[in-house]
Formats: C-alpha cells, sequence, structure tokens
C-alpha cells in the first residue's frame, strides 16, 4: 500500500433548496494512496459531484457539510478557515469540471486564467504567470499555445476549453486532481484525447486522481480503484481489477449490465428499472431495495454500512453470494471476470 | 465583420437618422405658429421691419430651400447665427452640449459608483436584512420626482450643511465638479435603482456561475473573484440597462437643468422652441440625436469589449 | 408696455415668454403701502453715501437672461434693466414714477412754438473708456435709436442739432407733450458718437458707455458680470466693485440660492414665499412699488366681446379680492384704472366695475346673450400664475352663464393668436419704462394708432384716440392730467379689458445689501448699492 493522501471519513453533505433538505452524501468514507486513482461511479444525482466538491469546499449555494471530515495529509480541510482552504485549494488540489464551456470565465483570455493560480499560490509575477500559462498551455497540447493565450474560451473548441481547464487545475503542481465527469460533454473522439492527457500527465507528475463519471469504461480505463454511489451512500469500494469482474453489489451489478460492450455483441442493454429514492426523506433499509432484482424481506429494515469483505473490498449488500452467482452467469461479465 | 467595420458601418447609418430626426423637427416647429421676429422686435414691430428680419434670416424662402441650407451648413459643422442671441448657433449648442455631457457623465460616474457597491452587498447577503433593504429603499428612490430630490438634496447638501453650492455653475474644473455634484447626484439616484437591482441580479447569477466556482477551486483571494469574475461578467450584463438610461438622460436632463440652473441642452432646447430660434432647434436635435444614437453604438462596443462573445452582425 | 404673457412664475417658460412680446416684467405688480422711495435727485442726489462702504461682488439672481445689450434693440426687461447699468439716459424717472429727472442732461429749455428743446449735457460727464460725452453722441444715440424696434418713441422728433459740444436742440414736428419722459426711455440711453467706429457686433462685444459698470463678461443663458466703471461720474460711485447677474429661471432655485448665500438680491420672490421668507434671519424682503397692471383683455372681434354689456358684465363677475388672496397672497391691490398708480395722471377715482354679481347679471341681461355663451380662456402653458386666476375666473363667470375653457400654448404661438386676434380671453400685463404714460397709451387703447390695436382688443373709441392725439400734442402738464383723467374715465366705461390687480416688484435680499432700491419702471440703479 502506497501512502495515504486522502482519507474521507463519514462525510455527510446536506443541500437546502426553497423548502426541502436533500441529504447528497450520507456517511461516506474512502481512503486514497499518492499516486493513485480513485473512480467514483453512480446516476445523475446520486450525490458523487458534491461529494467531490465537498473535498474543497466549493459546494454550491444551500450546500453544507454536516459532519466527518476530509483528512488530506494529515489535516482535516473541514476545520480550516477560508484563508487555509484557499492555500490548499488549487495549490495541493486541482478541480476540473463537466462542462469546460461554462466552468471557464467567458470574458477573460483563458491565459490570464491559467495564470491566476501561479500567480495567487506561487508569487509569481504577472509576466511569469503568463509564462507558466504558456508551458501548461503547451503541456496540455494546445497548439500555437502564444497565441492562443489571448483566446477567449467562446474562441475555443469543446476538448481545447477542457485542455484549459486541466491546465488550470494543474498550474501549481497539486497532490491531488478532482475530476467531476471531466469528458461527459465531450465528443467520443475527444474524451479518448482528454483522458491519455490525464493519464500521461499523471505519468509525468504523480499526481493523485479522483474521477467522478457514470462511465464504467473510462473508469476501467483510468482508475486503480472504484467506489460506487447509490442514493447519497456507498455501496460497493475496491480495485477496479476485482470489482468489475465480480461485482458484490447488485447496484454495480446493474450498472455493468448497462454498459454497453462492443467486442461482445450483445443485443440489448439492460437498464436498471425503477428510479433511485428522494434523497429528501430516504426510505428505511438497503436504498437499492425497490430496484434490486435479489431483495429480500431482510433487506426491508436496518442500516445497511460498508462491509468489508476481503483484502480493500467492501459492499454494503446483505446478499452478496446471490448477486456475485448472478454476475458470473452472465456472459459478458462472467468472461470478463474469466481474464 | 470586425468591431472597427461595424463601427463605421453604424456610423455611416446613423447620419440618415439623425437627419431624419432633423427633418421632422424642421416641419413641426415651422408647421406651428409662432414668429422668432416677434421675439426680437416685440408686439410693436410694423410689419415691414418683421419682413426685414425675416428677409435677413432667409424665412421668406421656400421650406425646402431653408432646410437644405441648414443640412449643407451642418455637413461643414455650423448650425448657423442663433435668431435670439444673434450668435454662432453652434458655439451656443457646443457650450450647452459640454455643460450637459459633464452633467451626464458624472451621473454615470456616480451611478455605478452607488450601485456597484450596493448590488454586490445586496447579492453576497442575498436575501439577508441588507438585501432586503437595497432592494427596498431604491424602490421608495424611483418614486420620487427629481426635482423633488433636488430641493432635497439642496435643502440638506447645500444649505444645512454647506458641502455644495446650491445652484448655477462655477468656472473651472475644480468649480464644474464642485457644482454638478448634486445635479449628478440627483440624476444618478434616478438612474441607480434600475442599475442595482440589474446588477443585482445579474451577481446572483455570476456567484451560481460555474467559472466562479472555478475561480474559487483555484484559491484565488474572494476578493478577486468578486472584482475579476464576477462583477465583470454581472456588468457586461447590466450594460445595456445602463446604455438605455444614458439615453434617457440626454433628453431627460431638463429638469435637472432648471432646478440647478445649468445652461444645459434641456433648456437650451425648450427656450428656443419657445423662441422660434430655429437654427439653435435644429442643431440641438441633430447633436442630441447624435448622442443618443453614439450612446447605442458606444454601449454595443464597450459591451463587446466587456464580453468577448459579442459578434458583429 | 403691453404684454400678454405675465409670465414670471413659470419656470423655464417664462424667460422665454417675457422676452416674447414686448418687455414683461419679473414681478406681477401693485402697490403695496409703504413703496420704498428712491432716493429723487432733485432733493438731494447723494443721499446716504457717507455711510455707504466701497468694494464688494453683488451676485443677483434673475429669471431670465437679457436678450441684448444693445439699449436700441432691447424690448425685454431683463435686457432693459442690464442695458440701463452700462448706459444712461438724458433724464430719469422719479422714484414715484409720476415724473421725470434731469441725469445725464441737467435741464433743457423749450421754444416759443414748443417743437425745438434745448437740452443742456451734464459738465464732465465721460465714457468708460475715459472719452467725454458730448452733443455728438447724443445726436447719434436718438438717429441711431429711431432705426430701432423702438423707434415709436421718437415719432415725432424732426431733427436734432447740436449747436455745441453741450447742447442738443430736438426738433419735433408739432409741440410734443411726451418727450421729457421719451427721453428717459431706454432705447435712447447715450452710446458713444458712431460707436468709435466699431460695427454694432464689435461694439456689443466691450460696449462703452456713461453707466455705472462695464461689460465684463457675458456666458450666455448663464451669467453676465460687470465691474465698476472707474469714469462714472457720480463722485463715489458706484460702491461696488463687480455686479454678476445669474440667470436663475426656477423661482425654487433662486430662493435656495439666496438662503444659501450663493445670492446676494433675488429677482421675483415667489409671493408664496414672501412670508417665510419675511421671518429668515438675515434676508430682508422689499416690495416695491410697481408700475405692472394686470388685467384681462376680451378680443372685440369675437362677437359676445362686441358687446359692451358682456365685457361690463364680466368685470363685475371676477372676484379680484380672491384672486389677490389667493394669487399674490395678498400682495397687490384691485385695479380699476388702466394706469397703475405709479404712472404720471394716475386717476384715483376712476370707475370701479368691481365683484358685483347683481350687476354683473343686470349687464348681462341687458346685453345680446342674457342666456350666456361658451368661450376660451387663452394662456401661456407653464404660467400657473395666470393658470390659478383663469381657474378663477372660470368660476365667476359660470355664475352669469359664461362658460369658459381653458386653453394653454406655448408662449410663441399664443403671441400668434393674440395677434392675429385668434382669441376669445386672455390675460395681459402692462408696465411703463418712461416719466410718461404715452409709452402705453396708444397701445392700450388707440386702436390701430398705437400698432397692436388696443393691446390685441381691437377696442375703438374714437374720443380716447382724439384725447390721446391731443395729450401728446399738449405740453402743459395740467392741461394733459385732464385728458389723461378722461380717457381713464371712459376706457373704463367701455372696459376693453377686465382690470385685475396692481402688483409690486417682489424682491429679497441679504440683509447687508443696503441701497437696493427700485423704481415703479423696474429699473433699479445698481450704483447706489453697498455691502456692509
Amino acid at each position: 500500500m502506497t501512502d495515504l493522501l486522502l482519507s474521507v471519513k463519514n462525510l455527510r453533505v446536506e443541500l437546502a433548496t426553497h423548502r426541502e433538505v436533500v441529504h447528497a452524501v450520507e456517511d461516506v468514507s474512502f481512503d486514497l494512496g499518492a499516486g493513485q486513482t480513485l473512480g467514483i461511479v453512480g446516476e445523475s444525482g446520486c450525490g458523487k459531484s458534491m461529494l467531490l466538491r465537498a473535498i474543497l469546499g466549493l459546494l454550491p449555494r444551500g450546500g453544507r457539510v454536516t459532519g466527518g471530515q476530509v483528512i488530506f495529509q494529515g489535516t482535516d480541510l473541514l476545520s480550516l478557515n477560508n484563508q487555509q482552504r484557499r492555500d490548499v485549494r488549487g495549490r495541493s488540489i486541482g478541480m476540473i469540471f463537466q462542462e469546460p464551456m461554462t466552468a471557464l470565465n467567458p470574458v477573460m483570455h483563458v491565459g490570464d486564467q491559467i495564470a491566476e493560480g501561479p500567480i495567487a499560490h506561487l508569487g509569481y509575477t504577472k509576466k511569469a504567470g503568463r509564462q507558466r500559462a504558456v508551458e501548461l498551455m503547451q503541456q496540455v497540447g494546445i497548439p500555437d499555445a502564444r497565441r492562443r493565450f489571448r483566446a477567449y474560451p467562446s474562441e475555443l473548441s469543446g476538448g481545447m476549453r477542457q485542455r484549459v481547464m486541466i491546465a488550470i487545475a494543474l498550474a501549481c503542481e497539486p497532490q491531488l486532481l478532482l475530476c467531476d465527469e471531466p469528458t461527459t460533454a465531450l465528443d467520443v473522439t475527444i474524451q479518448d484525447q482528454i483522458l491519455k492527457l490525464l493519464l500521461h500527465l499523471q505519468e509525468s507528475t504523480g499526481v493523485s486522481m479522483i474521477f467522478v463519471t457514470h462511465d464504467l469504461a473510462v473508469v476501467s480505463q483510468m482508475c486503480q480503484s472504484l467506489a460506487v454511489m447509490y442514493a447519497a451512500e456507498l455501496v460497493e469500494f475496491g480495485l477496479v481489477a476485482s470489482v468489475l469482474p465480480d461485482p458484490t453489489h447488485p447496484y454495480t451489478l446493474g450498472l455493468l449490465r448497462a454498459v454497453p460492450d462492443f467486442d461482445k455483441v450483445k443485443a440489448m442493454l439492460d437498464p436498471i428499472p425503477g428510479i433511485p429514492p428522494s434523497l429528501v426523506d430516504p426510505p428505511e433499509g438497503c436504498r437499492f431495495r425497490p430496484r434490486c432484482e435479489f431483495a429480500q424481506e431482510d433487506c426491508a429494515t436496518g442500516d445497511f454500512p460498508l462491509q468489508f469483505t476481503e483484502e480493500g473490498r467492501a459492499s454494503s449488500c446483505i446478499h452478496q453470494v446471490l448477486c456475485r452467482n448472478a454476475a458470473h452467469a452472465d456472459p459478458v461479465i462472467g468472461s470478463r471476470a474469466a481474464h | 465583420m470586425t468591431r472597427g467595420m461595424y463601427i463605421r458601418r453604424r456610423l455611416l447609418l446613423m447620419l440618415p437618422t439623425a437627419f431624419g430626426v432633423t427633418l421632422v423637427t424642421f416641419l413641426m416647429i415651422h408647421l406651428i405658429p409662432g414668429d422668432p421676429a416677434v421675439t426680437m422686435l416685440g408686439v410693436r414691430a410694423t410689419p415691414k421691419a418683421v419682413a426685414a428680419l425675416h428677409r435677413e434670416w432667409g424665412l421668406n424662402k421656400p421650406l425646402y430651400e431653408q432646410y437644405w441650407l441648414f443640412l449643407t451648413r451642418v455637413v461643414r459643422g455650423n448650425f448657423g447665427v442663433s435668431l435670439f442671441y444673434n450668435s454662432s448657433a453652434t458655439g451656443i449648442i457646443l457650450s450647452a452640449s459640454l455643460v450637459s455631457l459633464s452633467l451626464i457623465v458624472y451621473a454615470v460616474v456616480l451611478s455605478v459608483v452607488i450601485a456597484v457597491p450596493l448590488a454586490v452587498l445586496a447579492a453576497t447577503h442575498r436575501n439577508g436584512i441588507s438585501d432586503q433593504a437595497v432592494r427596498a429603499i431604491p424602490l421608495i428612490g424611483m418614486g420620487m420626482p427629481s426635482a423633488w430630490i433636488a430641493i432635497m438634496l439642496i435643502l440638506l447638501m447645500g444649505l444645512k450643511f454647506h458641502l455644495f453650492p446650491v445652484a448655477g455653475l462655477q468656472p473651472g474644473v475644480l468649480g464644474h465638479l464642485d457644482s454638478l455634484f448634486l445635479p449628478g447626484l440627483t440624476l444618478s439616484l434616478g438612474i441607480a435603482p434600475l442599475l442595482v437591482r440589474s446588477l443585482r441580479s445579474s451577481l446572483i447569477d455570476a456567484f451560481d456561475a460555474d467559472y466562479v466556482t472555478t475561480a474559487r477551486s483555484k484559491g484565488i483571494h474572494e476578493y478577486r473573484v468578486l472584482i475579476r469574475h464576477a462583477i465583470r461578467n454581472a456588468l457586461a450584463s447590466s450594460l445595456n440597462i445602463l446604455g438605455l438610461q444614458i439615453a434617457f438622460l440626454i433628453s431627460g436632463t431638463l429638469v435637472v437643468e432648471t432646478v440647478f440652473a445649468l445652461p444645459g441642452v434641456g433648456a437650451l432646447m425648450v427656450n428656443s422652441i419657445y423662441r422660434r430660434d430655429f437654427p439653435v432647434v435644429q442643431g440641438v436635435t441633430f447633436v442630441l440625436a447624435l448622442a443618443v444614437i453614439l450612446t447605442n453604438l458606444g454601449t454595443d462596443v464597450v459591451h463587446s469589449l466587456l464580453d468577448p462573445r459579442v459578434r458583429f452582425e | 408696455m403691453t404684454d400678454r404673457v405675465n409670465a414670471y412664475q413659470s419656470e423655464v417658460l417664462n424667460s422665454v415668454s417675457r422676452r416674447s412680446f414686448l418687455k414683461t416684467m419679473a414681478a406681477g405688480g401693485a402697490v403695496v403701502g409703504g413703496a420704498t422711495a428712491f432716493g429723487s435727485l432733485l432733493v438731494d442726489p447723494f443721499a446716504g453715501a457717507s455711510a455707504a462702504r466701497r468694494g464688494g461682488d453683488l451676485t443677483f439672481a434673475r429669471v431670465a437672461d437679457p436678450q441684448t445689450i444693445d439699449p436700441s434693440a432691447a424690448i425685454d426687461t431683463e435686457s432693459i434693466w442690464t442695458c440701463l447699468s452700462l448706459y444712461e439716459c438724458l433724464y430719469n424717472v422719479t422714484a414715484d414714477g409720476h415724473r421725470t429727472t434731469p441725469w445725464l442732461a441737467v435741464s433743457y429749455d423749450i421754444s416759443q412754438d414748443q417743437r425745438a428743446w434745448t437740452f443742456h449735457l451734464r459738465p464732465g460727464v465721460k465714457f468708460s473708456d475715459g472719452r467725454p460725452l458730448d452733443s455728438t453722441d447724443v445726436r447719434f444715440t436718438l438717429e441711431r435709436a429711431l432705426k430701432g424696434p423702438n423707434s415709436y418713441i421718437l415719432s415725432a422728433v424732426n431733427a436734432i442739432d447740436t449747436p455745441n459740444a453741450s447742447t442738443v436742440v430736438i426738433h419735433t414736428a408739432h409741440p410734443w407733450g411726451p418727450l421729457l419722459g421719451d427721453m428717459s426711455m431706454y432705447s435712447n440711453a447715450i452710446l458713444p458718437n458712431n460707436l468709435r467706429g466699431a460695427t454694432a457686433a464689435q461694439f456689443f462685444e466691450h460696449p462703452i458707455g456713461t453707466g455705472p459698470f462695464i461689460l465684463e463678461s457675458w456666458t450666455k443663458g448663464q451669467k453676465l458680470q460687470m465691474k465698476r466703471n472707474p469714469h462714472y461720474w457720480q463722485n463715489g460711485k458706484p460702491y461696488l466693485d463687480s455686479v454678476t447677474l445669474l440667470t436663475v429661471p426656477d423661482d425654487n432655485t433662486r430662493l435656495l440660492q439666496l438662503r444659501g448665500g450663493q445670492a446676494d438680491i433675488m429677482e421675483g420672490a415667489p409671493y408664496s414665499s414672501i412670508a417665510a421668507l419675511k421671518s429668515t434671519p438675515g434676508i430682508d424682503v422689499n416690495l416695491f412699488k410697481s408700475s405692472a397692471v394686470s388685467f384681462i383683455a376680451m378680443n372685440e372681434k369675437k362677437a359676445h366681446f362686441a358687446d359692451v354689456h358682456v365685457r361690463r358684465a364680466i368685470s363685475y363677475a371676477i372676484d379680484r379680492a380672491t384672486i389677490i388672496k389667493d394669487v399674490l397672497f395678498g400682495h397687490g391691490t384691485p385695479a380699476a384704472s388702466f394706469f397703475s398708480p405709479a404712472w404720471p395722471f394716475y386717476q384715483a377715482n376712476t370707475p370701479k366695475l368691481w365683484y358685483d354679481p347683481a350687476a354683473a347679471k343686470h349687464q348681462m341681461a341687458m346685453s345680446k346673450y342674457p342666456k350666456g355663451f361658451k368661450t376660451t380662456f387663452a394662456l401661456a402653458s407653464g404660467d400657473n400664475l395666470n393658470g390659478t386666476i383663469a381657474q378663477i375666473v372660470q368660476s365667476n363667470l359660470s355664475v352669469i352663464g359664461i362658460d369658459v375653457a381653458i386653453q394653454s400654448y406655448d408662449p410663441s404661438t399664443l403671441a400668434t393668436l393674440q395677434s392675429s386676434a385668434h382669441y376669445d380671453m386672455s390675460p395681459g400685463l402692462m408696465t411703463l419704462d418712461i416719466g410718461d404714460p404715452d409709452e402705453n397709451v396708444p397701445a392700450a387703447v388707440a386702436g390701430a394708432y398705437g400698432g397692436i390695436n388696443s393691446a390685441y382688443t381691437s377696442y375703438n373709441s374714437a374720443k380716447v384716440l382724439q384725447l390721446t392725439h391731443q395729450s401728446e400734442l399738449t405740453v402743459a402738464t395740467a392741461a394733459r392730467a385732464k385728458m389723461y383723467a378722461r380717457i381713464q374715465t371712459i376706457v373704463a366705461q367701455d372696459c376693453p379689458f377686465a382690470m385685475l390687480y396692481y402688483s409690486p416688484y417682489p424682491y429679497a435680499q441679504q440683509s447687508k445689501v443696503h441701497g437696493f432700491k427700485v423704481p415703479p419702471t423696474g429699473a433699479y440703479h445698481l450704483e447706489d448699492v453697498w455691502l456692509s
């Protein structure tokens, strides 16, 4: 096991809207080693983005952390004051957002947006910051970087914008990069370029990453470990290599079944029936129970915390055996497990 | 289209508009009764004297000829001779325009100075007491006539505390700044409420925008997030409101100019209409039309400078 | 003279309206008791001079900008009053307005045939450029004025002789009673001979006169600055170093400038503010006796008003007490004669066709319209003072069956409607600028002879016309007094105007201002003003 970089413990996040309070993240814990990449998958609205934003304290208006710790390099980020938190943001932890169109300031040269971090954290002069921005732009593969420095986001393609975003996040050589669905908004071919760029940058800088996505294919390409999130809770955790071929939670199995696989011809995707429960007033028992094909009576009551099963793996399902058997019987997932 | 080409084209397009406005004014003022010769000569003027004055002024010529004369003069930057003051209309209009221009610039600067901090206060304390206050108080201000505000300001800041001159225009740059403060403030109190409301909602939009989250994720100071990211975007979207307000001010400074005894275009226009001082009326109309058009153009250009997404078509 | 638009209270509008038709005045008009006596030169020309302090700048907030500083072209009050600080006349009007007093001339002789007036110029008078006044200057001035818009005042003048440098002889076509008064007319204020060789345009950039002050600068629409004339002939005067005339059309703003110390004197203090101003420490209010006469003109070209019974009925129906209370806040007196008490030859016992509903109804019954009729009252838009009057008149006339619609026009349009006789009723105002009623009488009541059809009423009385001529051709004062008394009586009975009131000139000033007196003509003598 590598050195521990980040440890999230029993994190809880609430999001207050006009009339109701959404429990967006409930009692989530996980660890991340230095140089490692963790993938967090789950459906839209499961709380994975809130989890990521809570780490940096960038929750949207109405959001607040109600419990837990985020221990980064031995310090609980949640206990920091504003100034200390700003020192971490951008300097030690960078972040990439889903929509490069809206995540960049439309009225500011992209180069200046990149240079802001180094100027704020590394004591760069304006000129040095610009120099650094041009270097970064070249590093993230933006051709003609010197000229593009003065471009506005609206003058760049989606892929170029995301490269700018990456340059911003990596500008101060942080130890951790938080990626919130960085490729979701991009064309498939561009997605691949961006993922390869991130892998390449990780190799050269050794940065750790948390990769929030709903795409298991991306996870298998990018990540060493995987956390599956359902209805504000973690339901499965483990190494990608062990979880994907051998899921121990029915929701993970459902996600795997919904993945198109072009190697093995599969006539139809199997979407998970039903919809996730409301997070305003979540039901008792296992939250996946109403949609679960293996649900038993004992799933209806009690708490379902992550249970550690074997080395580095955990699942909240109390009927894991049923799930594993079903996975093994599946021609696609089973064949993967056989590899 | 580049910005330069766009500006050139707009400038060319504005000439027909400005002349159109002067043509309408020209016809209107000549078609209503009233004779400038009576203004000059008094009621006892003999018909002979009136006719002589008409000849001297060219008022005996057909209307189309008079308008043509006006056009050919304007092209050379000459508005003719004021019938009332018997001196260059261009000079009279120019000096009045300078007063009004300074007044409007002052008002705009003051309204921005007033509106930006209030909007920031309201937007950063959304739905709090300061937000409610900032949203409610200007509404009261908007309901008050500017003449009343002007007199209240004079009573308070001119008479009670002797901070500023009560009225009139003091000579020199400092004198102008001093004596235009209260009128500028009066006008700005008329614009600021709309500007505050518009800026506040743009700022709230900006604060919720992804790019502000991005900016915060960089760990830069909140102050810089506000200034460089939020306000600049909010200003870009509130600029059109400001532009409309300025255009409105250009034609609406009369009341303030009257109360503060400022020799601006508003007073000049009204007086000249009453005196049937045709060259001045036409000249002022032309200048006002140009000013409104230039303000719109300026708003567009500044908007494009603030927001690179604006395209010229 | 006649002014159909009593402007004044109407902010911006009035600065125009007042200029638009002959001159008007800054104040309404009416004699309030205790009119302040302006030191008559006949009695003691330099009274109070010993106490006066020399120096200082006087800031004077006025209602409107002067139109011109060429006295021969002046027709509006601001121009006239400004001109009379820069240039002076041979004779001036006395403090009571009833006579003339020597000014640049010290005396005159009249020939046996009463057709040659010999004026002896005051010795030692110099123009502001240091050159002495002589008879050629006077001749040049009068000849120039004969070509200006006020030339009617010199209509009897045939020729002007200058037998020597200090003597001017004016020959008239026939005996001409008003001549001395005519010499006090602002348009006859003395300019240097041949304008010192300059064109009029050049000359009036930096004019030269014998007045107490010299023009320093004029920012049109804003202010006019004058400085002391070092060559002024009245010993020790002017006291002030300089005078700044501000143009401040808004009543409230002038008031605030006065209270804020930005102005030393304000013209046209609103009647509504007089009580409050009087109790303000450091501020004095003066209601100077004026020559102003307010009336309602009735257009006899319209059939209704051609009937003298209708005109009398209207005069009887109007409640002057209410008008004076509501419009002038009590600062006026009801008018019967179209002469003000401040005019020469005012006749106090002129018949009074005053508020008497029974008499009004009786006159209506005798008229061709016993059941009444519909008519209109035309006034200038923004003219608040006459707007209030119009409402009171509307309500008064409804009692005798006359249904009045009030119509507002912009001042220039209104002037056109009046001069072309396209109106029914309209407010009017007269002031007198000279020491003789002949400036006004022909225009006001002598029909076509006065040039404006009896102040646009088209009133025509053969007897009045004949008396007007006769009074002009008569030099003897006592004889003229009888003729003017007769004219006042006839006009009151014929009632071409519904006479309203006489109002004062309301001025307010800082207490530190001394010696500011306004004669009935309105032309104040700023050389007497000093600051403590």
